[in-house]
């Protein structure tokens, strides 16, 4: 595959009153060109921690990248200098977060924001800058952009700060979009808007999408890929359809019947027993044995490697030991 | 006997004089003035409920969904009289609880109803351990005698909501988020209420903690008859826990039905939108349902459009509904909805 984004082996640590917390702990995947791939968690399982590793934004000193490589199109961002990666942020990696107005700059108008992304990476002049701003706003759906870049962010709503958020986004045509959450503080019906204004965005400049939610609806409205996180490792790797048919790890099993239906049958909620373990608890065996209803004695002693079954899912278990190919 | 039992008979017989409807809103108002300049003066009214009608049997669990800004936590915070309501009666087991003094509010509201909150790091006293926490309701209402009949039902309680009566002496911060809110629920459950509001309830918890207070506050339901109003912007939990669905826009209830008529085949124009909006998993390639994206942004609450809230994003508007308010009235039996198109 032509891989846009391949991250091997990564390994993100805090250090926290001398003990090591592993946020993220030896993670590999890669995206490919115009692909949207979802990682999916629960709160604390590393997937923000993974989208700042990338972008080189882990809060240092207390947090590292210790191993590992993130390759860019060839190009290692873990070994780049700071210097550097001033020019790769924004302009071949971008980042959506979710809460778009602690994002923005209050003091600066929209204007000012997005002409400033603009001059940097695409070494234009200020009226160039603010043609192109213009443009962006006009394909994220402002009516009138020319007003709206004179107007501070508190003037517009959550979901019009996102769309301006995407735009400055895509402003300089980044390879790959990193959109963290991107409508969990959203509205639904604003939040149906958004997701159908990136399913066009990603079409239309075929920017690679890495997707970071807990929420499996979005998941299954946007992502053709989907990696399923748990404390700090991948336990699952599989096509979207793949995943939501039959799940393979019992933890994917077990998010998806966490949720309620918005159609059919109501039946009990199946939870899956217990708490995410806190961040630092170091297991000798699989991390999610002590909430899993399929655990057997193999699991608590020793650690699981990744399966790699021959329809190409990988998965993370014990159960699935006879199937591995590699 | 256990004390929890004690305070079920206590209630049962207090219950013979319920009606059938444990609450009655009718015509409830909730405005929040706006005052400007210097001297404060009052320019307007931020119409956060408006004209609210609609009633709770008993042990039903009503759902109340909407869009942030429309009004439903200031609905349920209206109910329990943590805001003086502008207008209207709240009639609670036949009592007008609008009407109360403030001494009144403890004996007949409080005691029977109570409620969870979304936050549980915010509702939560850092400084008061769980024991603390739990009993201080029993104090204020002066429910059993005793510091040990007090502590043998706090205990009973922590074990129904699943938490080790080890734990009593914690304090918040030890807690995770999941154990939090089956704190919060302990804590409204401990008066035996009639009615828990549960605002947004659910909605700060990861899914797998989410699922095991749904089931939580499903086994209560059983174990207590309790009746729930459940405030909610999660259409698939509400369509999970609820009997009925009230949908809200704008501080107005649009559509109110049981819960499969509102959702397999709803009929106010915004709760048709709001359904179609939901992200739905796809299983098999079944085909998705046709979504109507809603232009636009929410109105602002303190400057509603006229005549009917919606019909600035109503993709059905009329004429009419730009200039007349849509009554909210039954068009079908069992089924409300404020809308033109049903006259």
């Amino acid at each position: 595959m032509n891989a846009v984004l391949e991250v091997s082996n990564l390994k993100t640590y805090f250090q926290k009153n001398k003990k090591t917390i592993r946020a993220v702990d030896g993670i590999d995947f890669e995206i490919g060109k115009g692909e949207t791939v979802a990682l999916v968690g629960e709160s604390g399982c590393g997937k923000s921690m993974t989208s700042l590793s990338i972008m080189g934004l882990v809060p240092a000193p207390a947090g590292k990248v210790v191993d590992g490589s993130i390759k860019l199109n060839g190009v290692d961002l873990v070994q780049m200098p700071e210097k550097k990666m001033y020019d790769i942020r924004g302009k071949e990696v971008a980042m959506i977060f979710q809460e778009p107005m602690t994002s923005l700059n209050p003091v600066l108008t929209i204007g000012d924001q997005l002409t400033g992304v603009i001059m940097h990476h695409l070494k234009v002049n200020k009226k160039t800058a603010t043609e192109k701003a213009a443009e962006m706003l006009g394909i994220v759906g402002f009516s009138d952009p020319l007003k709206t870049l004179k107007d501070y962010p508190h003037r517009l709503s959550g979901g019009m700060r996102q769309r301006v958020m995407i735009a400055m986004a895509m402003s300089c045509n980044p390879k790959l979009l990193i959109a963290d959450e991107p409508t969990t503080a959203l509205d639904v019906t604003i939040q149906a808007q958004v997701l159908e204004l990136m399913k066009d965005l990603s079409k239309k400049f075929s920017t690679s999408i890495l997707l970071i939610t807990h929420d499996l609806g979005v998941v299954s409205e946007l992502a053709e890929r989907v990696i399923v996180m748990y404390a700090g490792q991948i336990v699952e790797i599989s096509d979207v359809d793949d995943l939501f048919e039959e799940p393979l790890h019992p933890y994917t099993e077990g998010l998806i019947h966490s949720i309620p239906a918005i159609e059919g049958e109501i039946t009990r909620l199946q939870s899956i027993k217990g708490n995410v373990p806190a961040p630092g608890t170091v297991l000798p065996g699989c991390k999610f044995a002590p909430r899993c209803s399929k655990a057997f004695a193999r699991c608590t002693e020793e650690v699981p490697g990744m399966y790699v079954r021959e329809d190409g899912r990988c998965v993370r278990c014990f159960l699935y030991d006879g199937e591995v190919v590699e | 006997m256990s004390t929890a039992n004690i305070l079920l008979s206590q209630r049962e017989k207090a219950n013979e004089r319920f009606h059938e409807n444990l609450l009655d809103v009718q015509n409830l108002k909730m405005h929040f003035p706006i005052k400007t300049g210097i001297l404060q003066r009052t320019t307007g009214s931020v119409k956060a409920v408006d004209d609210v009608s609609f009633t709770v049997k008993k042990g039903e669990t009503l759902g109340i969904v909407g869009e942030s800004g429309c009004g439903k936590s200031t609905l349920g915070r209206a109910l329990i009289r943590l805001y003086e309501p502008t207008d209207g009666k709240i009639l609670f087991g036949g009592n007008d609880v609008t009407k109360l003094k403030e001494r009144d509010l403890g004996p007949v509201l409080r005691r029977n109803m109570q409620m969870v909150f979304q936050d549980p790091n915010a509702s939560l006293n850092p400084r008061k351990s769980l024991g603390s926490i739990l009993m201080e309701p029993l104090r204020v209402h002066g429910i059993l005698n005793s510091r040990e009949e007090r502590m043998d039902h706090i205990t009973e309680i922590l074990q129904t909501v699943g938490l080790h009566p080890t734990v009593i002496n914690n304090y918040p911060h030890e807690f995770s988020g999941g154990q939090r809110q089956r704190i919060g629920i302990a804590r409204a459950l401990i008066l035996n209420p009639e009615l828990i509001i549960a605002d947004e309830a659910v909605s700060a918890l990861d899914v797998s903690i989410q699922a095991q207070i749904v089931n939580l506050l499903e086994d209560l339901q059983e174990k207590f008859n309790l009746t729930y109003i459940f405030i909610s912007h999660d259409l698939s939990v509400v369509r999970h826990i609820s009997d009925r669905v009230g949908v809200m826009y704008l501080g107005k209830l649009m559509e109110l039905s049981d819960k499969k008529s509102l959702y397999d085949e709803p009929l106010h124009p915004y709760t048709q939108s709001l359904l179609s909006a939901v992200p739905v998993i796809r299983k098999g390639g079944v085909v998705k349902r046709d979504r109507i994206i809603l232009k636009g942004d929410l109105p602002s609450p303190a400057n509603p459009p006229r005549g009917c809230v919606f019909h600035t994003r109503c993709p059905y508007a009329m004429p009419q509904c730009g200039s007349e308010a849509p009554v909210f009235r039954e068009v079908v039996p069992g089924r409300h909805v404020a809308c033109h198109l049903f006259n």
